[in-house]
């Protein structure tokens, strides 16, 4: 997935109820204007929510390791518990958090610098497409590692 | 999660994507009523930028999957300072989850009442796991 893959993923509907309380609708004069004037809003391209479901997918990550932790006393059954982190299915979800917490990790730090610093906003399309770089140029090799020792494995 | 900052949302939900590039906005983006609320906000984001990273690529990234038992947590929790990492990254990913786990689901709550109950479920949930948690890492017997 790239930027462009990204900005393929954008939804052209307009928010239907949450916009209404969003509160960037207070501080975007476009919208206003639109709305003033009884105009059809304008289809807005939006950055996809991956940010939310990335974070998503890491909270699952923490609650379920952290579960797991609560039944480390129980030497036998977390043992048997990691063996099972050994096969293909529990590598590749292992991948998708890893993708998933470089993702929210990459794009919370945009999103804290551009908070802090406003001026920021400017260069948004340059620090996004940072984001997605540093996301896959980690991620890639990064799954690598993870799953190739189970096709080492299975090809011996 | 995003929604730890409301400033994020300002910045994040409308820009024009692959368009013109965005002007800066006229309003400051921190909200001028939040005082240490939102410099707590930024300190535990730049935090666990680095603790989940190193928790995640720490355990499964540098370490085989395949080798992952007790064994590897007594390894490591030898070392008083990674039993603490373990806590700290436990207590602020879930704060930090939960915050924005209830964000997300009271943005699409549509009576206070239902915002409340969502508030409460997720948070003793939350806290309850990592109540757990922190007290099993930091109390955790290291011998066989």
């Amino acid at each position: 997935m790239d930027a462009a893959d990204l900005d393929d993923d954008v939804t052209d509907a307009p928010e239907p109820s949450d916009d209404a309380t969003d509160p960037h609708d207070a501080h975007d004069p476009q919208a206003h204007d639109a709305t003033d004037r009884d105009e059809p809003a304008a289809p807005r391209r939006r950055w996809p929510r991956w940010n939310a479901v990335a974070g998503l997918v890491v909270l699952v990550y923490v609650v379920v390791w952290a579960a797991a932790l609560t039944h480390i006393s129980d030497r036998n059954t977390f043992n048997r518990w990691g063996q099972a982190m050994g096969s293909l299915g529990a590598r590749l979800a292992v991948s998708v958090v890893v993708l998933a917490a470089l993702f929210h990790t990459f794009d919370g730090m945009r999103r804290a610098a551009i908070a802090a610093k406003p001026a920021l906003t400017a260069r948004d399309e340059r620090l996004r497409a940072g984001v997605l770089f540093l996301t896959w140029a980690v991620a890639l090799p990064s799954i690598a590692v993870i799953v190739w020792p189970w096709i080492a494995e299975t090809t011996r | 999660m995003s929604v730890t900052t409301p400033p994020d949302d300002l910045v994040d939900d409308g820009s024009d994507h692959g368009h013109a590039v965005p002007e800066p906005p006229s309003e400051p983006v921190r909200p001028p009523e939040e005082g240490w609320g939102w410099h707590l906000r930024q300190i535990v984001t730049w935090l666990l930028a680095v603790l989940l990273l190193v928790q995640v690529f720490g355990t499964w990234v540098f370490h085989d999957p395949g080798h992952f038992g007790v064994g590897f947590y007594v390894l490591r929790w030898q070392h008083t300072g990674w039993r603490f990492f373990d806590a700290a990254f436990v207590a602020l990913a879930l704060t930090h989850g939960g915050l924005g786990l209830h964000h997300l689901v009271a943005s699409r709550c549509r009576s206070e009442g239902a915002r409340m109950a969502a508030a409460i479920v997720i948070g003793v949930v939350l806290a309850s796991i990592g109540l757990l948690a922190v007290s099993t890492i930091l109390t955790f017997d290291l011998t066989p």
